[in-house]
């Protein structure tokens, strides 16, 4: 480990502060809004005493009555887990073909993947309704997850090739050689090496997968199959009362669970296969 | 594609074959051929016709918010790899406490684009209950309006984005980071170099690849925003803060004329792939260079 | 590994859950329930799906509103025990993106039976043909004591689509200790700016709303008492607001607001400002006057305040503009139908429930029998059936979101510096011209 200087240090530190700051300032006026009373919503605070100093949890405790928080919750924690397990199936072959496979035009292909990416959900997600209302899709889990897994896809093929690409080609020969065929040298061998680059891909996916709005807005219309991206606006009352303070303990409620998903999986983006992802 | 041995690529493409065909060029295709009809959301018959073409290139606006586009994409992005290069290059100093950065940084990421967009306007207010110009005051600072004046606007836009996007660009670069093997620093070491020249000759050209793929997937992000432009400004004042993905959105859903949405959304991809284009280029010239 | 093993239980607990869901429907006839997402008896006959506004269920976040919806829909269930009616709650902040959704839905041939719908979304239903008419389960007295200005927009070719169930109009407010007598023409409005700033105020003379939707909520009364309109009926709903009069009463009026921000009487605030945020200005001692929802009155303080007509370009002209929510029914099984009506018109609109719903929202009544009843004799209310007098409802064509849209662009532009209002007129006028012949 580097020894650094104390000057270096200062100016390290000084960097880390304003980032910190930038990066949590928001947070924690968000968690402040949630503690409000809709009165002090539009006081006239500075940074210094914005957190009010009565503090209303029963906000909190309004919005697990009002709004069906926990079914949202779970919705979202489906959702999650689905996607996240199923665009992980359906990247594996592509990338392991992407990774081992010699073929001509490999670098335009990769490029032709991630050209999906540029395909905006907005413009999507009517021409999606009409057709999942013809196969009677609409307000299904299925039918959303696998807009879902079709959205991460592009990305994880792409993310999920490089993992791929950093583990040594002898490994293959090796279990070829034991008489595994090319999927069980993908199953046993690239999979179980590549763990570290599937949670960093399952970090990304969790992440988007929790925050996709505009496709489940418009697809569902049933209160009991809402994410939490979409359930959280129900704590949002009208233009005759102000809400932010539900809306904001709301969407502390959603935060949780992601960012303690995040701080769980972080650890394994320590081990940082996710470096071979560029080498393609 | 070609067979090698007893490699069947087709078999292996497939899983990611149907699903794209399905649910990205089944309905890309159909959004393409919506752009070229007077489709509106409740009309029931519909024609063929350039017109929404027409209409959205004559609208003396598409020039501004093709401008504001550039911009915000431009301005967006560049702070977010800095900032993301930045949390990575501290954390990968093992100081105490660097850390919480990466939680800190992730957390904004996940803040519903809705929430992010009001508390922001809540915090930019220039009215008596903005926190930020509270603060100024405090410090014997002048307001500054920034939700009312064109340019102050789309700078806090740009600020909320970045605020946003950072965790994800500074996760794909904290891990590039990790992945540079220990043993290239020490390498360096012995030749006597200091850490600005280990900064500019080993980490930068190692980590080149990754800001490029980070340059392609944060531009394409970027390009595709909207949510929490939407509850900071509307697009304001005026069309100050407008993008193409807002125009989209608006066109859509506020406006329900389905064929102008789909004319903007065209001209969203367009300008992704001018950006990667440009993007390709650059790195290309650099490599022959 | 032991995190891996969590992780692992955590994704089998969870896709657990996923397939253990269908075991709730067995069970025996139940109890009538009411909540935020559901009410009548679970497992009835007819089960409708309704689309109501958060606001007006048991999501509301007040609490008498919440009791109120509480009682009201138990009362309902218990006389229609054959009927169940599954609620999703239109949330506040998002009514375009329902009323989108709502008629993609209708054409697509899935919608709710029954929806709330903005009063300026009306006309979107009609012109895509989705709405079913009910003048079959109306009795006389929904057929005769709704206001006309609700017949206007509920009604097509003499057949009844919908009801209209509360309305809101715009008030002005003015801090009595600094006007006693409140400003009635244009030219007042900065006579006080003038006073005000004589005398180093730092008060905002004049507030309005200009955000999202309501920005064309509080315009257009100006505009329509120059005798102005927007679209011209007798034609099909073409439009017409940048021809002739109808342009200068337009240009007159994004003049007014041009010449307030120039003044330093109105500030650019206004774009980020919806009702709440002026009434939290006036609370807070800020503001000398304003223009908000009649619904704000509750939130301020009596003494203060004075509230009254709109100030006008001219003596001697008044105008006002009808907010607030319609049901339309889009079921077509007769049966549906009919239930639908009447959970409406039970729950709602008829005689006792809107009597009793709408002082606790502070909302404006709609049909004549209501008037009469008690807890509508009090000086507000009889100052808002003056305002009532003089109001208009937005045209029902579904051209009306898109000058919603573009006069919240045009006085945002006017904020951000723009002084050539003929052009922006022009522009938009052009804008929704186009939109009208490409239909």
């Amino acid at each position: 480990m580097h020894k650094y200087t104390l000057p270096t240090k200062i100016l390290l530190y000084s960097f880390f502060a304003v980032l910190l700051v930038f990066f949590l300032l928001p947070v924690v006026y968000i968690i402040a809004l949630s503690l409000k009373s809709a009165e002090q919503i539009l006081d006239p605070v500075h940074l210094f005493n914005f957190f009010p100093k009565q503090l209303q949890f029963s906000n909190y405790g309004a919005v697990m009555k009002n709004i069906e928080m926990d079914v949202y919750l779970l919705n979202s924690a489906k959702l999650v887990v689905t996607t996240s397990i199923g665009v992980l199936l359906a990247a594996f072959p592509s990338a392991y073909a992407l990774s081992r496979g010699k073929f001509k035009r490999k670098n335009l292909m990769l490029i032709g993947i991630l050209f999906f990416q540029m395909v905006s959900p907005i413009i999507i997600s009517i021409p999606i309704y009409w057709f999942y209302s013809k196969l009677h899709m609409l307000n299904t889990y299925y039918g959303i997850a696998l807009i879902y897994i079709a959205i991460h896809l592009p990305f994880t093929t792409f993310l999920m090739k490089g993992v791929f690409d950093a583990i040594p080609e002898d490994l293959d020969e090796a279990a070829k050689i034991d008489g595994c065929s090319r999927f069980g040298v993908m199953v046993r061998i690239l999979i179980p090496s590549a763990l570290p680059g599937i949670a960093s891909a399952t970090i990304f996916n969790s992440i988007n997968a929790w925050s996709q709005f505009i496709i489940p807005f418009f697809l569902l219309s049933d209160n009991k199959l809402y994410p939490v991206s979409v359930g959280i606006l129900q704590a949002q009352g009208s233009y005759q009362d102000l809400s932010t303070h539900y809306l904001a303990a709301a969407g502390v409620i959603g935060l949780l669970p992601a960012v303690l998903l995040v701080i769980f999986l972080q650890k394994f983006i320590l081990r940082a296969l996710i470096a071979g992802a560029v080498k393609g | 594609m070609k067979k090698e041995g007893n490699f069947k690529l087709v078999y292996w493409f497939l899983p990611l074959a149907v699903i794209l065909v399905f649910f990205y060029l089944y309905p890309l295709a159909d959004a393409i051929r919506l752009s070229f009809t007077n489709t509106r959301i409740g009309k029931l018959d519909s024609v063929y016709t350039v017109r929404s073409y027409i209409r959205v290139f004559s609208d003396p606006d598409l020039l501004i918010v093709l401008r504001n586009t550039l911009v915000f994409v431009v301005f967006t992005v560049f702070f977010q790899l800095f900032f993301g290069l930045l949390v990575g290059l501290l954390l990968e100093t093992q100081l105490r406490g660097m850390g919480i950065l990466k939680v800190a940084m992730i957390t904004a990421w996940v803040v519903p684009g809705v929430i992010a967009g009001i508390t922001w306007n809540i915090m930019f207010s220039s009215s008596a209950w903005g926190v930020i110009n509270n603060t100024f005051e405090l410090f014997g600072g002048n307001r500054v309006p920034f939700m009312t004046r064109p340019a102050t606007a789309l700078l806090a836009t740009i600020i909320t984005n970045v605020w946003r996007g950072t965790g994800f660009s500074g996760i794909l670069q904290y891990g590039a980071l990790r992945g540079i093997d220990p043993q290239l620093y020490e390498a360096a070491d012995i030749d006597g170099a200091n850490s600005r020249q280990k900064f500019f000759r080993v980490t930068l050209p190692l980590l080149k690849p990754m800001l490029m793929i980070n340059l392609v997937l944060i531009t394409i992000a970027t390009v595709n925003t909207y949510d929490a432009i939407w509850s900071l400004t509307q697009g304001g004042p005026g069309i100050a803060t407008t993008v193409l993905s807002l125009q989209t959105y608006k066109s859509t859903f506020l406006r329900m004329n389905l064929a102008q949405g789909a004319v903007y959304a065209v001209l969203m991809i367009v300008s992704s792939i001018v950006f990667t284009t440009i993007y390709l280029r650059l790195m290309k010239g650099q490599d022959h260079a | 590994m032991k995190k891996m093993l969590l992780l692992i239980a955590m994704i089998s607990l969870i896709a657990m859950s996923l397939f253990s869901q269908g075991s709730e429907d067995s069970a025996a006839p139940a109890a009538p329930v009411a909540s935020a997402t559901e009410a009548g008896t679970p497992g009835a006959p007819i089960k409708l799906r309704a689309l109501i506004g958060s606001w007006n269920t048991m999501a509301a976040t007040v609490e008498d509103r919440k009791d109120f919806y509480e009682k009201q829909l138990l009362a309902w269930a218990e006389r229609h025990p054959d009927v169940y009616v599954e609620i999703e709650g239109i949330p506040g902040g998002t009514t375009a993106q329902a009323m989108t959704k709502l008629i993609t839905a209708a054409l697509a041939g899935n919608p709710h039976d029954f929806a709330n719908i903005d009063s300026q979304w009306v006309g979107n239903f009609h012109e895509a043909g989705v709405l079913s008419p009910i003048d079959a389960y109306l009795d006389d007295a929904d057929k005769t004591q709704f206001f006309d200005f609700t017949k206007m927009v509920t009604m097509r070719e003499g057949r009844q689509y919908g009801l209209w169930a509360e309305t809101g109009l715009l008030l002005y407010y003015w801090n009595e200790n600094i006007s006693p007598e409140p400003p009635a023409v244009w030219e007042d409005v900065f006579a006080l700016n003038d006073k005000l700033k004589k005398s180093e105020s730092d008060m905002i003379p004049f507030l309005t709303i200009a955000k999202g939707a309501s920005a064309a909520f509080a315009f257009l009364p100006f505009y329509w008492a120059q005798d102005a309109i927007l679209f011209d009926p007798a034609d099909n709903f073409r439009p017409v607001f940048g021809e002739g009069r109808n342009r200068e009463a337009m240009i007159k009026t994004l003049n007014f607001y041009r010449d307030l921000l120039a003044a330093g009487a109105m500030p650019p605030e206004i774009i980020s400002y919806e009702h709440n945020e002026v009434a939290a200005e006036a609370k807070a001692g800020n503001a000398a006057s304003f223009i908000g929802g009649s619904w704000l009155l509750g939130q301020l303080n009596v003494e203060d305040w004075g509230y009254g007509s709109l100030p006008m370009y001219k003596e001697g002209v008044e105008s006002n503009i009808y907010g607030g929510w319609t049901f339309g029914f889009l079921a077509k099984d007769e049966r549906k139908l009919e239930a639908s009506v009447n959970f409406v018109k039970e729950v709602y609109t008829d005689k006792e429930a809107m009597s009793e719903r709408l002082p606790l929202h502070g909302y404006i009544p709609v049909r004549k029998d209501v008037l009469s009843s008690e807890g509508f004799n009090t000086p507000f209310y009889n100052e808002i059936f003056k305002q009532l007098e003089v109001g208009r409802a937005r045209p029902a064509t579904s051209l009306y979101p898109d000058v919603e849209v573009l006069v919240e662009v045009a006085i945002g532009k006017i904020v951000a510096g723009e002084t050539d209002t003929a052009k922006l007129v022009d522009q938009m006028f052009a804008d929704v011209s186009a939109a009208y012949n490409d239909r």
